[in-house]
């Protein structure tokens, strides 16, 4: 059965008494067309045999499920640069929590917080790329936000060491309309991913080193190449 | 597309390898007035003009004051939403039946089932209205019903449905006119989420 354009607002239960609903065709389309892939997950970090066991709500996958390195090995995916073919990718980070954090903001966030997406003149990029360059570091530690919550005097996207400071953290623990991110098609805060991002904040980003965004390899996983002496 | 090519493209694509570099886009810029020479763009604004004023904007965006005649927009808070100084009271509770919201005194505090929303402020100023906004994205606001298309949702009594159908090159002509009215710096609080 097809959902009307305009989406239904109460078409079942996230849990009892909270609603869930089914987006409209226009919110669909604000997720899946703001960034590099329609298919949400089908893409490099989220396909990687290199799996984060720090990942929120993270599986293990069954012997033979479909991944980047068995992508390769059928011949699906062909023409990749070297270095990706020579090692799963990763989220490259100082720790392991800033590893599973960084995953975290560039496989929920980064749909539509990147470079090329139709909001991209707030300047928040929330991507990680396989060559090394995090962009989460880059526009929003220390970034101050263009929103201001009412009767807030919160005012920067993350500040190392303090969530509570964080409009980040604000928005991704409410499920107030107006503050809440995602903005849309979730009721439920994701208390797992809640609870990577403030330890991240709080233990990782308030180390001198913390919010440099040097980028180091915790262990090498396939091969000594350097992604980040590649070109892209 | 062969699956092969187009499994790759869809991989390669969400590499997020080198991305585009931000270029500029026409209606990008910074806040205030771009005042322009070119006839093309005097009669573009002007167009959007006469589409603010005939679509009606003013009545919600711009605060009601009490004048000689009754109430008024006050055109010195130019749409400029509502007032950030102004606290409003609890909306009023309706019984169930045909009245279902209220409308506060400077037609810029709306309540009904949604809860109570603000019209925000839609001149040039960059923090806190439309300064830092791009064309495409107040386009995609009144085309989708979201804040830069993709957003949190517009809330009644905007009419985006209705203003979303008219022609890009209409919402652009509003949005030129938009950029080219003073900036007031007005920072427009959030809705207010429904009472149980």
């Amino acid at each position: 059965m097809l959902v009307p354009a305009r989406g239904v607002k109460r078409a079942a239960e996230s849990r009892p008494g909270v609603p869930y609903g089914l987006p409209s065709v226009a919110d669909c389309r604000a997720c899946h067309e703001s960034g590099g892939a329609q298919v949400l997950g089908f893409a490099a970090l989220q396909l990687s045999s290199d799996r984060d066991p720090l990942a929120p709500h993270t599986t293990i996958p069954e012997p033979g499920s479909l991944d980047l390195d068995e992508l390769i090995c059928r011949g699906l995916v062909v023409g990749l640069p070297a270095a990706v073919v020579a090692r799963a990718p990763r989220v490259r980070a100082e720790t392991p929590t800033a590893r599973a954090a960084l995953g975290y903001l560039h496989g929920n966030c980064a749909h539509c917080h990147n470079a090329a997406s139709p909001i991209a003149s707030l300047g928040l990029f929330l991507s990680v790329r396989v060559d090394g360059e995090c962009a989460a570091l880059a526009t929003a530690v220390a970034h101050e936000s263009q929103y201001r919550p009412t009767g807030s005097a919160i005012e920067t996207r993350i500040v190392p060491g303090s969530p509570e400071a964080s409009l980040l953290v604000a928005r991704v623990a409410t499920r107030q309309p107006a503050i809440q991110m995602p903005p849309m098609a979730t009721r439920l805060v994701d208390e797992e991913a809640l609870a990577l991002i403030t330890r991240w904040i709080v233990e990782d980003l308030a180390r001198p080193s913390g919010a440099a965004g040097a980028a180091v390899l915790l262990t090498p996983a396939r091969s000594s190449g350097d992604l980040s002496q590649e070109e892209p | 597309m062969n699956r092969h090519r187009l499994a790759a493209a869809l991989v390669f694509a969400a590499l997020a390898l080198p991305l585009a570099p931000h270029a500029a886009r026409a209606g990008e810029g910074g806040a205030g007035p771009a005042p322009s020479d070119s006839a093309a763009d005097a009669a573009k604004i002007e167009r959007g003009r006469y589409l603010v004023t005939f679509g009606g904007c003013n009545d919600c965006h711009t605060p009601w004051k009490m004048g000689e005649n009754g109430p008024e927009p006050d055109m010195t808070r130019m749409l400029s939403g509502h007032p950030q100084e102004m606290s409003v009271p609890p909306a009023p509770k309706l019984s169930d039946g045909y009245w279902i919201g209220g409308v506060g005194a400077t037609n810029t505090a709306w309540s009904g089932p949604w809860g109570v929303s603000f019209p925000r402020n839609l001149t040039p100023d960059k923090e806190t209205g439309l300064g830092s906004w791009t064309e495409k994205e107040f386009i995609a606001t009144l085309r989708h019903g979201r804040q830069r298309g993709i957003g949190r949702e517009i809330l009644p009594p905007m009419p985006w449905p209705a203003y979303g159908q008219a022609t890009d090159e209409d919402l652009a002509a509003i949005f030129a006119y938009l950029r080219s009215i003073p900036a007031i710096s007005n920072r427009v609080p959030d809705p207010l989420p429904p009472t149980p």
